[in-house]
């Protein structure tokens, strides 16, 4: 099948998804810059592909800012670096779930699954399959509490 | 647009008929357009749940949205440029077409299922199967698919080229077409005949309309009634004498009066047999150089 053609975010359009962005992460003290975010714009193409979707509007970077930028584990040091690796586990999950997620419930079991079990590490998501993420991450490795 | 869509220049196979005089402008602003109102259709799709799809879905989505506008490959230059000119006309003309469509199958699919016979469970499961579509059918959201389970096989097949309710339609047409046929003979005929030429086709998918047709076109061949379908080696020995006194392109002179013929009695359209009938001719070639008609005309008194 040939691949969709992701249309290309530039101009306002991407001055636009920039301020959503950071608007959404001001709560946490959070901001990208403009060649951060066109960095994460060609993570998100390099993610749709790798999950075989495709996306013909904003995408979910606003919406996943929003979503984490107050969780107590995020620093503005690695905040673009995270949200690159969100959202390719946020595709990769919404794929894996066979679209039985919506993009908020999704949101909110990666969150929930950052905050709590990963502390505060996108690797740990991205090992997690849906139902795990949804019914409750394992705690890491090394962190079970023992008797 | 050839291969290359307007948005970031990259590919999108055949979104434009390659053949269409488009300015390169006016292929970037088409597909600028089908990509807006497949944004649409996505949103419409996730009902808001998600901002995108897996990439079957929008391949699926598009293909709908280019056959509900009629912009499928080899579309014409005028028809682009209606687009361009109103692409939401387009889309709305293009879901009351698709609704039209449907809402004829219906009507067709109604008459199928009071006239066919009942004894082929293949052809009682596709009419189900047709049925189940019928129900389902939105003309939003993939309007160009077509039911699955059509299992029953024509005599002469649908074009491959038909879509969604016009796929359906055109089956329709033309199971209706040999519908015809099986009911202008009686029906205890019609069984024994096909007992003896497909045993399996109570339950298996075979096509119950080509071994009558072609048993009356020899009986009309003769110079016969075309009813009650019967032909006894006495009939066979003389359609081999008919036939294998003939060259080749005789033959095909004298199938086509035979259809002609047959149809005129049976108050049958011709055109629509024509093809199935006259199709014979290699069949006959081959049976006559063997010197054995039992395969094509049925022993059956």
């Amino acid at each position: 099948m040939e691949h969709f053609p992701i249309p290309v975010c530039a101009g306002e359009e991407r001055d636009l998804l920039l301020a959503r962005c950071n608007a959404a992460a001001a709560p946490g003290g959070l901001s990208l810059t403009g060649a951060e975010l066109d960095e994460l714009l060609e993570g998100r193409a390099r993610a749709l592909r790798d999950s075989g979707r495709v996306e013909l509007g904003e995408g979910i970077l606003a919406p996943l800012a929003a979503a984490f930028a107050s969780s107590p584990y995020l620093e503005q040091a690695h905040w673009a670096e995270t949200l690159d690796a969100l959202q390719a586990c946020f595709y990769r999950l919404k794929s894996e779930a066979r679209e039985t997620l919506d993009d908020d419930e999704l949101l909110e079991g990666m969150r929930r699954a950052f905050d709590g079990p990963a502390g505060g590490d996108p690797d740990y998501l991205a090992g997690l399959s849906p139902e795990e993420l949804w019914l409750g991450a394992p705690p890491p490795e090394g962190c079970a509490w023992e008797e | 647009m050839a291969g290359r869509a307007a948005a970031g220049g990259l590919r999108m196979g055949g979104m434009i008929a390659p053949a269409a005089p488009l300015g390169a402008a006016e292929e970037r602003q088409a597909g600028a357009l089908l990509l807006t109102l497949l944004r649409r259709q996505i949103a419409l799709w996730t009902a808001g749940g998600g901002t995108s799809v897996p990439e079957e879905t929008a391949q699926a989505l598009l293909s709908s949205l280019r056959w509900q506008l009629r912009l499928e490959d080899g579309a014409p230059p005028a028809r682009w440029r209606a687009f361009l000119a109103d692409p939401e006309a387009a889309f709305a003309a293009g879901l009351r077409r698709a609704a039209r469509a449907r809402a004829a199958a219906e009507t067709l699919w109604r008459a199928a299922c009071l006239e066919t016979p009942a004894d082929s469970a293949c052809l009682r499961d596709t009419l189900r199967a047709v049925g189940a579509w019928l129900r389902s059918y939105d003309a939003r959201f993939l309007a160009d698919r077509v039911p699955e389970g059509i299992d029953y096989p024509l005599c002469v097949p649908v074009a491959a080229r038909l879509a969604g309710p016009d796929y359906v339609r055109a089956w329709l047409l033309r199971l209706r077409v040999e519908n015809a046929l099986l009911r202008a003979f009686p029906p205890a005929a019609v069984r024994a005949l096909l007992d003896r030429a497909v045993p399996l086709w109570r339950t298996m998918p075979l096509n119950m309309a080509e071994p009558v047709a072609v048993n009356a076109l020899g009986r009309a061949l003769l110079g016969l009634e075309p009813r009650p379908l019967a032909l006894g080696e006495p009939e066979r020995a003389a359609l081999r004498e008919l036939l294998a006194a003939r060259a080749p392109a005789e033959r095909r002179r004298l199938l086509a009066g035979g259809t002609a013929r047959l149809c005129a009695s049976l108050g049958l359209p011709p055109g629509r047999w024509r093809a199935p009938l006259c199709g014979l001719a290699p069949r006959l070639d081959a049976a006559l150089a063997a010197g054995d008609l039992a395969g094509i005309f049925i022993d059956f008194t």
